[in-house]
Protein backbone atom coordinates (compact mmCIF):
# COMPACT_ATOMS: atom_id res chain seq x y z
CA UNK A 1 0.00 0.00 0.00
CA UNK A 2 1.33 3.41 -0.98
CA UNK A 3 1.74 5.93 1.81
CA UNK A 4 2.45 9.56 1.08
CA UNK A 5 5.24 10.84 3.38
CA UNK A 6 4.02 13.52 5.83
CA UNK A 7 6.76 15.90 4.68
CA UNK A 8 5.56 15.56 1.08
CA UNK A 9 2.04 16.46 2.17
CA UNK A 10 3.29 19.36 4.25
CA UNK A 11 5.27 20.65 1.26
CA UNK A 12 2.55 20.49 -1.35
CA UNK A 13 -0.72 21.09 0.48
CA UNK A 14 -0.28 24.89 -0.01
CA UNK A 15 0.18 24.35 -3.75
CA UNK A 16 -3.38 23.23 -4.45
CA UNK A 17 -6.87 24.45 -3.59
CA UNK A 18 -8.10 20.98 -2.66
CA UNK A 19 -5.25 19.08 -0.99
CA UNK A 20 -7.40 16.08 -0.06
CA UNK A 21 -8.47 15.44 -3.65
CA UNK A 22 -4.91 16.02 -4.81
CA UNK A 23 -3.32 13.51 -2.42
CA UNK A 24 -6.13 10.98 -2.95
CA UNK A 25 -5.60 11.11 -6.73
CA UNK A 26 -1.91 10.24 -6.28
CA UNK A 27 -2.92 6.92 -4.74
CA UNK A 28 -4.97 5.74 -7.70
CA UNK A 29 -3.51 4.39 -10.94
CA UNK A 30 -3.62 6.70 -13.95
CA UNK A 31 -5.79 5.70 -16.93
CA UNK A 32 -4.22 3.74 -19.78
CA UNK A 33 -3.63 6.28 -22.51
CA UNK A 34 -2.17 6.13 -25.97
CA UNK A 35 -1.57 8.30 -28.97
CA UNK A 36 -2.55 7.25 -32.47
CA UNK A 37 0.53 7.31 -34.69
CA UNK A 38 -0.76 9.28 -37.65
CA UNK A 39 2.33 8.37 -39.66
CA UNK A 40 0.84 4.88 -39.95
CA UNK A 41 -2.89 5.02 -39.41
CA UNK A 42 -5.84 7.17 -38.40
CA UNK A 43 -7.80 7.48 -35.18
CA UNK A 44 -10.95 6.34 -37.00
CA UNK A 45 -9.22 3.16 -38.12
CA UNK A 46 -7.95 2.42 -34.61
CA UNK A 47 -11.41 3.04 -33.16
CA UNK A 48 -12.93 0.53 -35.58
CA UNK A 49 -10.30 -2.09 -34.82
CA UNK A 50 -10.59 -1.67 -31.05
CA UNK A 51 -14.37 -1.91 -31.31
CA UNK A 52 -13.86 -5.34 -32.94
CA UNK A 53 -11.70 -6.36 -29.97
CA UNK A 54 -14.31 -5.14 -27.52
CA UNK A 55 -11.90 -2.54 -26.12
CA UNK A 56 -13.62 0.75 -25.45
CA UNK A 57 -11.66 3.92 -26.17
CA UNK A 58 -12.47 7.58 -26.17
CA UNK A 59 -10.53 10.60 -27.36
CA UNK A 60 -9.69 13.46 -25.03
CA UNK A 61 -11.22 16.88 -25.73
CA UNK A 62 -7.84 18.53 -26.31
CA UNK A 63 -6.51 16.33 -29.13
CA UNK A 64 -8.28 14.13 -31.70
CA UNK A 65 -5.43 11.59 -31.75
CA UNK A 66 -5.07 11.06 -28.00
CA UNK A 67 -7.14 8.24 -26.52
CA UNK A 68 -7.92 6.60 -23.20
CA UNK A 69 -8.71 2.89 -23.14
CA UNK A 70 -11.01 1.10 -20.73
CA UNK A 71 -8.86 -2.03 -20.94
CA UNK A 72 -5.25 -2.12 -19.76
CA UNK A 73 -4.39 -4.84 -22.32
CA UNK A 74 -3.90 -2.41 -25.21
CA UNK A 75 -0.21 -3.37 -25.15
CA UNK A 76 -1.28 -6.78 -26.51
CA UNK A 77 -2.98 -5.44 -29.63
CA UNK A 78 -1.69 -5.82 -33.16
CA UNK A 79 -1.84 -2.03 -33.43
CA UNK A 80 0.69 -1.70 -30.62
CA UNK A 81 2.96 -4.35 -32.13
CA UNK A 82 2.91 -2.53 -35.47
CA UNK A 83 3.54 0.93 -34.02
CA UNK A 84 0.09 2.20 -34.97
CA UNK A 85 -0.41 3.35 -31.40
CA UNK A 86 2.11 4.65 -28.85
CA UNK A 87 1.43 4.08 -25.16
CA UNK A 88 2.14 7.38 -23.47
CA UNK A 89 1.09 9.24 -20.36
CA UNK A 90 -1.48 11.89 -21.23
CA UNK A 91 0.42 14.89 -19.94
CA UNK A 92 3.57 13.83 -21.75
CA UNK A 93 1.74 14.56 -25.02
CA UNK A 94 1.23 18.22 -24.17
CA UNK A 95 4.59 19.83 -25.17
CA UNK A 96 4.52 18.76 -28.86
CA UNK A 97 0.87 19.83 -29.14
CA UNK A 98 1.78 23.32 -27.94
CA UNK A 99 4.26 23.79 -30.79
CA UNK A 100 2.09 22.07 -33.42
CA UNK A 101 1.41 25.35 -35.31
CA UNK A 102 5.15 26.11 -35.49
CA UNK A 103 5.94 22.54 -36.60
CA UNK A 104 3.96 23.01 -39.81
CA UNK A 105 6.75 25.27 -41.09
CA UNK A 106 9.68 24.19 -38.93
CA UNK A 107 12.83 23.02 -40.67
CA UNK A 108 14.96 22.23 -37.65
CA UNK A 109 13.56 20.95 -34.37
CA UNK A 110 15.36 19.76 -31.24
CA UNK A 111 14.06 17.28 -28.71
CA UNK A 112 16.74 17.96 -26.14
CA UNK A 113 16.17 15.12 -23.64
CA UNK A 114 14.49 12.76 -26.04
CA UNK A 115 14.71 9.17 -24.77
CA UNK A 116 12.71 6.99 -24.92
CA UNK A 117 11.15 8.88 -27.81
CA UNK A 118 7.53 9.55 -26.85
CA UNK A 119 7.73 13.21 -27.74
CA UNK A 120 10.10 12.72 -30.69
CA UNK A 121 7.71 10.30 -32.37
CA UNK A 122 4.85 12.68 -31.67
CA UNK A 123 6.80 15.59 -33.15
CA UNK A 124 7.55 13.51 -36.25
CA UNK A 125 3.87 12.68 -36.64
CA UNK A 126 2.91 16.35 -36.30
CA UNK A 127 5.56 17.20 -38.91
CA UNK A 128 4.39 14.29 -41.11
CA UNK A 129 7.99 13.06 -41.25
CA UNK A 130 9.17 16.30 -42.94
CA UNK A 131 11.89 18.71 -41.82
CA UNK A 132 14.62 17.57 -39.46
CA UNK A 133 14.37 16.55 -35.82
CA UNK A 134 17.51 16.24 -33.73
CA UNK A 135 16.68 13.84 -30.91
CA UNK A 136 19.32 14.10 -28.21
CA UNK A 137 19.80 12.26 -24.96
CA UNK A 138 22.72 12.06 -22.59
CA UNK A 139 22.02 8.47 -21.51
CA UNK A 140 23.64 5.95 -23.81
CA UNK A 141 21.33 3.04 -22.97
CA UNK A 142 18.22 5.14 -23.34
CA UNK A 143 19.42 6.30 -26.76
CA UNK A 144 19.03 2.69 -27.96
CA UNK A 145 15.44 2.63 -26.72
CA UNK A 146 14.90 5.94 -28.51
CA UNK A 147 16.13 4.57 -31.84
CA UNK A 148 14.02 1.42 -31.36
CA UNK A 149 10.88 3.51 -30.90
CA UNK A 150 11.69 5.72 -33.88
CA UNK A 151 12.01 2.67 -36.12
CA UNK A 152 8.87 1.08 -34.73
CA UNK A 153 6.92 4.30 -35.25
CA UNK A 154 8.14 4.75 -38.83
CA UNK A 155 9.98 8.00 -38.10
CA UNK A 156 12.60 8.85 -40.70
CA UNK A 157 13.18 12.60 -40.32
CA UNK A 158 15.31 12.23 -37.21
CA UNK A 159 18.95 12.31 -36.29
CA UNK A 160 19.78 10.81 -32.90
CA UNK A 161 22.62 12.40 -30.95
CA UNK A 162 24.11 11.46 -27.62
CA UNK A 163 25.52 14.57 -25.98
CA UNK A 164 25.32 16.62 -22.84
CA UNK A 165 23.02 19.40 -24.03
CA UNK A 166 25.29 21.97 -22.38
CA UNK A 167 28.04 21.10 -24.89
CA UNK A 168 25.84 21.53 -27.98
CA UNK A 169 26.61 24.79 -29.77
CA UNK A 170 26.32 26.41 -33.17
CA UNK A 171 22.73 25.55 -34.06
CA UNK A 172 19.56 27.56 -34.51
CA UNK A 173 16.42 25.52 -33.97
CA UNK A 174 12.93 26.66 -34.93
CA UNK A 175 11.46 24.75 -32.00
CA UNK A 176 12.92 23.00 -28.96
CA UNK A 177 11.25 20.57 -26.59
CA UNK A 178 13.09 20.54 -23.27
CA UNK A 179 11.51 17.88 -21.07
CA UNK A 180 14.17 17.84 -18.41
CA UNK A 181 15.23 15.14 -15.94
CA UNK A 182 13.28 15.87 -12.77
CA UNK A 183 12.20 14.44 -9.42
CA UNK A 184 9.23 12.68 -11.13
CA UNK A 185 6.64 13.54 -8.49
CA UNK A 186 3.97 13.72 -11.18
CA UNK A 187 4.52 10.06 -12.07
CA UNK A 188 3.62 8.69 -8.63
CA UNK A 189 0.34 7.28 -9.98
CA UNK A 190 2.27 5.21 -12.50
CA UNK A 191 5.20 4.34 -10.27
CA UNK A 192 4.60 4.86 -6.52
CA UNK A 193 8.22 3.92 -5.77
CA UNK A 194 9.05 7.52 -6.68
CA UNK A 195 7.81 8.45 -3.21
CA UNK A 196 10.42 6.29 -1.50
CA UNK A 197 13.21 8.19 -3.29
CA UNK A 198 11.66 11.59 -2.72
CA UNK A 199 13.77 14.19 -0.96
CA UNK A 200 14.18 17.95 -1.00
CA UNK A 201 17.88 17.47 -1.65
CA UNK A 202 17.12 15.66 -4.93
CA UNK A 203 14.86 18.51 -5.94
CA UNK A 204 17.63 21.03 -5.34
CA UNK A 205 20.09 18.96 -7.40
CA UNK A 206 17.66 18.72 -10.31
CA UNK A 207 16.87 22.43 -10.14
CA UNK A 208 20.55 23.32 -10.42
CA UNK A 209 20.93 21.31 -13.64
CA UNK A 210 17.58 22.45 -15.03
CA UNK A 211 18.58 26.11 -14.78
CA UNK A 212 21.70 25.42 -16.82
CA UNK A 213 19.74 23.42 -19.40
CA UNK A 214 16.99 25.97 -19.95
CA UNK A 215 19.40 28.86 -20.51
CA UNK A 216 21.52 26.78 -22.88
CA UNK A 217 18.47 25.54 -24.78
CA UNK A 218 17.24 29.12 -25.17
CA UNK A 219 20.61 30.04 -26.70
CA UNK A 220 20.08 27.28 -29.29
CA UNK A 221 16.82 28.83 -30.52
CA UNK A 222 16.58 30.67 -33.83
CA UNK A 223 15.11 34.19 -33.76
CA UNK A 224 11.33 33.83 -33.19
CA UNK A 225 11.94 30.21 -32.26
CA UNK A 226 9.84 28.51 -29.57
CA UNK A 227 11.04 26.58 -26.55
CA UNK A 228 8.75 24.37 -24.49
CA UNK A 229 10.12 23.60 -21.03
CA UNK A 230 8.40 20.83 -19.12
CA UNK A 231 8.74 18.56 -16.11
CA UNK A 232 6.59 15.84 -14.60
CA UNK A 233 7.02 17.17 -11.10
CA UNK A 234 5.25 19.51 -8.70
CA UNK A 235 8.22 21.21 -7.04
CA UNK A 236 8.22 24.95 -7.87
CA UNK A 237 12.01 24.84 -7.46
CA UNK A 238 12.13 22.72 -10.65
CA UNK A 239 9.40 24.63 -12.45
CA UNK A 240 8.62 28.31 -11.96
CA UNK A 241 12.00 28.98 -10.32
CA UNK A 242 13.77 27.58 -13.38
CA UNK A 243 11.69 29.62 -15.81
CA UNK A 244 12.18 32.69 -13.63
CA UNK A 245 15.93 32.18 -13.86
CA UNK A 246 15.70 32.15 -17.67
CA UNK A 247 13.60 35.33 -17.70
CA UNK A 248 16.20 37.03 -15.53
CA UNK A 249 19.16 35.98 -17.62
CA UNK A 250 17.81 36.13 -21.18
CA UNK A 251 15.36 38.28 -23.21
CA UNK A 252 12.76 35.52 -23.26
CA UNK A 253 9.01 35.98 -23.60
CA UNK A 254 6.43 33.63 -22.16
CA UNK A 255 3.58 32.60 -24.43
CA UNK A 256 0.10 32.08 -22.93
CA UNK A 257 -0.81 28.39 -22.92
CA UNK A 258 -4.21 26.78 -23.45
CA UNK A 259 -5.49 23.45 -24.65
CA UNK A 260 -9.29 23.51 -24.87
CA UNK A 261 -10.80 20.97 -22.50
CA UNK A 262 -7.71 20.53 -20.35
CA UNK A 263 -7.80 22.14 -16.92
CA UNK A 264 -4.49 23.93 -16.26
CA UNK A 265 -3.54 26.12 -13.33
CA UNK A 266 -1.32 29.21 -13.49
CA UNK A 267 2.25 28.95 -12.30
CA UNK A 268 2.97 30.11 -8.76
CA UNK A 269 4.78 33.44 -8.43
CA UNK A 270 6.27 32.82 -5.01
CA UNK A 271 7.26 29.76 -3.01
CA UNK A 272 8.85 29.14 0.37
CA UNK A 273 9.56 32.84 0.87
CA UNK A 274 11.07 33.32 -2.59
CA UNK A 275 9.42 35.55 -5.17
CA UNK A 276 9.79 34.73 -8.85
CA UNK A 277 9.54 36.90 -11.94
CA UNK A 278 5.79 37.64 -11.97
CA UNK A 279 5.51 36.59 -15.60
CA UNK A 280 5.79 32.93 -14.54
CA UNK A 281 2.06 33.11 -13.85
CA UNK A 282 1.81 32.42 -17.62
CA UNK A 283 3.30 28.96 -17.11
CA UNK A 284 0.90 26.11 -16.49
CA UNK A 285 0.51 23.32 -13.93
CA UNK A 286 -1.52 20.19 -14.59
CA UNK A 287 -2.66 18.48 -11.40
CA UNK A 288 -3.74 14.82 -11.35
CA UNK A 289 -7.11 15.47 -9.69
CA UNK A 290 -8.11 18.09 -12.28
CA UNK A 291 -8.03 15.87 -15.38
CA UNK A 292 -7.32 12.35 -14.09
CA UNK A 293 -3.77 12.45 -15.48
CA UNK A 294 -0.24 12.50 -14.13
CA UNK A 295 1.19 15.73 -12.76
CA UNK A 296 2.94 18.10 -15.15
CA UNK A 297 4.37 21.56 -15.57
CA UNK A 298 4.84 23.38 -18.85
CA UNK A 299 6.14 26.75 -20.03
CA UNK A 300 6.25 28.03 -23.59
CA UNK A 301 8.95 30.57 -24.35
CA UNK A 302 9.58 32.65 -27.44
CA UNK A 303 12.90 34.19 -28.43
CA UNK B 1 30.84 12.47 -40.19
CA UNK B 2 27.95 11.97 -42.55
CA UNK B 3 28.42 9.08 -44.95
CA UNK B 4 26.58 8.70 -48.23
CA UNK B 5 26.33 5.43 -50.17
CA UNK B 6 28.14 5.09 -53.47
CA UNK B 7 26.11 6.21 -56.49
CA UNK B 8 26.28 2.63 -57.73
CA UNK B 9 24.74 1.24 -54.53
CA UNK B 10 22.04 3.87 -54.50
CA UNK B 11 21.13 3.25 -58.14
CA UNK B 12 21.12 -0.54 -57.62
CA UNK B 13 18.84 -0.20 -54.64
CA UNK B 14 16.34 2.06 -56.41
CA UNK B 15 16.38 -0.21 -59.48
CA UNK B 16 15.82 -3.24 -57.24
CA UNK B 17 12.79 -1.64 -55.59
CA UNK B 18 11.32 -0.70 -58.97
CA UNK B 19 11.83 -4.18 -60.36
CA UNK B 20 10.82 -6.15 -57.27
CA UNK B 21 7.98 -4.04 -55.86
CA UNK B 22 7.09 -1.72 -58.72
CA UNK B 23 7.62 1.33 -56.54
CA UNK B 24 8.40 4.67 -58.17
CA UNK B 25 11.96 5.95 -58.06
CA UNK B 26 10.75 9.12 -56.34
CA UNK B 27 9.46 7.56 -53.09
CA UNK B 28 12.43 8.94 -51.20
CA UNK B 29 12.21 12.43 -52.67
CA UNK B 30 11.55 14.04 -49.28
CA UNK B 31 14.51 12.24 -47.72
CA UNK B 32 18.11 11.38 -48.33
CA UNK B 33 19.77 7.97 -48.42
CA UNK B 34 22.73 7.59 -46.07
CA UNK B 35 25.30 4.85 -45.59
CA UNK B 36 24.91 3.24 -42.18
CA UNK B 37 27.21 0.75 -40.46
CA UNK B 38 27.62 -2.86 -41.68
CA UNK B 39 26.38 -2.18 -45.20
CA UNK B 40 23.02 -0.76 -44.18
CA UNK B 41 21.30 1.91 -46.19
CA UNK B 42 19.40 4.39 -44.04
CA UNK B 43 16.72 6.87 -44.94
CA UNK B 44 16.94 10.16 -43.11
CA UNK B 45 16.15 13.85 -43.24
CA UNK B 46 17.22 15.73 -46.35
CA UNK B 47 18.80 18.63 -44.49
CA UNK B 48 21.29 18.04 -41.72
CA UNK B 49 24.28 19.94 -40.47
CA UNK B 50 27.58 18.44 -41.58
CA UNK B 51 29.17 18.99 -38.18
CA UNK B 52 26.50 17.03 -36.34
CA UNK B 53 27.96 14.22 -34.24
CA UNK B 54 25.19 11.72 -34.58
CA UNK B 55 24.62 8.29 -33.08
CA UNK B 56 21.91 7.21 -35.52
CA UNK B 57 20.98 8.93 -38.74
CA UNK B 58 17.45 8.14 -39.91
CA UNK B 59 16.34 4.51 -39.99
CA UNK B 60 17.93 1.53 -41.75
CA UNK B 61 15.78 0.22 -44.60
CA UNK B 62 18.03 -2.22 -46.47
CA UNK B 63 21.31 -4.06 -46.31
CA UNK B 64 23.66 -4.11 -49.27
CA UNK B 65 25.79 -7.19 -49.82
CA UNK B 66 25.98 -9.81 -52.52
CA UNK B 67 22.26 -9.28 -52.78
CA UNK B 68 20.04 -6.38 -51.78
CA UNK B 69 17.97 -7.11 -48.67
CA UNK B 70 15.18 -4.71 -47.79
CA UNK B 71 14.52 -4.89 -44.06
CA UNK B 72 11.43 -4.51 -41.90
CA UNK B 73 11.46 -0.69 -41.73
CA UNK B 74 11.35 -0.37 -45.50
CA UNK B 75 8.02 -2.19 -45.61
CA UNK B 76 6.50 -0.57 -42.54
CA UNK B 77 7.40 2.95 -43.71
CA UNK B 78 7.13 2.72 -47.49
CA UNK B 79 4.92 -0.35 -47.87
CA UNK B 80 1.97 1.68 -49.12
CA UNK B 81 3.96 2.26 -52.34
CA UNK B 82 4.45 -1.47 -52.99
CA UNK B 83 2.52 -2.63 -56.06
CA UNK B 84 3.57 -6.27 -56.39
CA UNK B 85 5.07 -9.20 -54.49
CA UNK B 86 2.72 -8.59 -51.61
CA UNK B 87 0.87 -11.38 -49.78
CA UNK B 88 -2.23 -11.12 -47.61
CA UNK B 89 -1.96 -13.35 -44.53
CA UNK B 90 -4.76 -14.95 -42.56
CA UNK B 91 -5.23 -14.26 -38.85
CA UNK B 92 -3.36 -17.39 -37.78
CA UNK B 93 -0.56 -16.72 -40.26
CA UNK B 94 -0.30 -13.15 -38.98
CA UNK B 95 0.19 -14.41 -35.44
CA UNK B 96 2.93 -16.79 -36.62
CA UNK B 97 4.55 -13.99 -38.59
CA UNK B 98 4.50 -11.46 -35.74
CA UNK B 99 6.15 -14.01 -33.46
CA UNK B 100 8.95 -14.43 -36.00
CA UNK B 101 8.12 -18.00 -37.03
CA UNK B 102 8.79 -19.55 -40.41
CA UNK B 103 5.65 -21.00 -41.98
CA UNK B 104 4.26 -22.49 -45.14
CA UNK B 105 1.73 -20.53 -47.15
CA UNK B 106 -0.92 -22.00 -49.43
CA UNK B 107 -0.17 -22.42 -53.12
CA UNK B 108 -2.95 -19.96 -53.86
CA UNK B 109 -1.29 -17.24 -51.76
CA UNK B 110 1.95 -17.68 -53.70
CA UNK B 111 0.38 -17.60 -57.17
CA UNK B 112 1.09 -13.97 -57.97
CA UNK B 113 4.44 -13.61 -56.22
CA UNK B 114 7.96 -14.79 -56.92
CA UNK B 115 10.57 -16.09 -54.51
CA UNK B 116 12.55 -13.40 -52.68
CA UNK B 117 11.57 -10.47 -50.49
CA UNK B 118 7.82 -9.97 -50.11
CA UNK B 119 5.55 -7.62 -48.24
CA UNK B 120 2.94 -9.05 -45.86
CA UNK B 121 -0.42 -7.57 -45.05
CA UNK B 122 -3.31 -8.48 -42.77
CA UNK B 123 -6.68 -7.06 -43.77
CA UNK B 124 -5.81 -3.43 -44.59
CA UNK B 125 -2.65 -3.24 -42.48
CA UNK B 126 0.95 -3.57 -43.57
CA UNK B 127 2.71 -6.06 -41.30
CA UNK B 128 6.21 -5.85 -42.72
CA UNK B 129 8.45 -8.00 -44.87
CA UNK B 130 9.44 -11.61 -45.29
CA UNK B 131 11.53 -13.87 -47.46
CA UNK B 132 9.61 -16.35 -49.60
CA UNK B 133 11.26 -19.52 -50.93
CA UNK B 134 8.74 -21.65 -52.77
CA UNK B 135 5.84 -21.44 -50.35
CA UNK B 136 8.00 -21.16 -47.22
CA UNK B 137 7.85 -17.73 -45.60
CA UNK B 138 10.53 -16.47 -43.24
CA UNK B 139 9.55 -13.53 -41.05
CA UNK B 140 11.67 -10.37 -41.09
CA UNK B 141 10.25 -9.17 -37.75
CA UNK B 142 13.31 -8.42 -35.57
CA UNK B 143 13.51 -10.34 -32.28
CA UNK B 144 13.00 -7.21 -30.19
CA UNK B 145 9.75 -6.44 -32.00
CA UNK B 146 8.20 -9.90 -31.61
CA UNK B 147 5.39 -9.21 -29.20
CA UNK B 148 2.77 -11.45 -27.70
CA UNK B 149 -0.29 -10.26 -29.60
CA UNK B 150 -3.66 -11.24 -28.14
CA UNK B 151 -5.93 -8.90 -30.08
CA UNK B 152 -5.94 -8.92 -33.88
Amino acid sequence: MTIIPPRFKECYAPLVADPEAFFASLLTPAPKAFRVNTLKTTTEHVKKRFALYGIGIHTVPWSPDVCIADNPSIGSTLEHALGHIYLQELTSMIPPLLVAPELAHAQFVLDACAAPGSKTTQLAALMQNRGTIVANDIDSNRVRALQFNLEKSGVCNTVVTHQDLRTVTGYAFDAIILDVPCSLEGTIRKDPIVLSHWSEQTIAQHAHLQKQLIVHAFDLLAENGTLVYSTCTFAPEENEAVVSELLTRRPAHLVPIALPGLVMRPGVTSWNGKTFDQRVAETRRIFPHDNNTGGFFVAQVKK
Amino acid sequence: MILLPSKKDERSFIAYLEERFDVGHDIFHAYRIYAGPKGYLCIGPRIITESLRYRFLGVPIARMGKTIKPIQSFFTIFGNHVQKNSIALTKDQTLMYIQGNTQHLTAEQCLTVTSGAVMLTFQDMILGGGILQGNELKSLVPKAKRLDVKYL
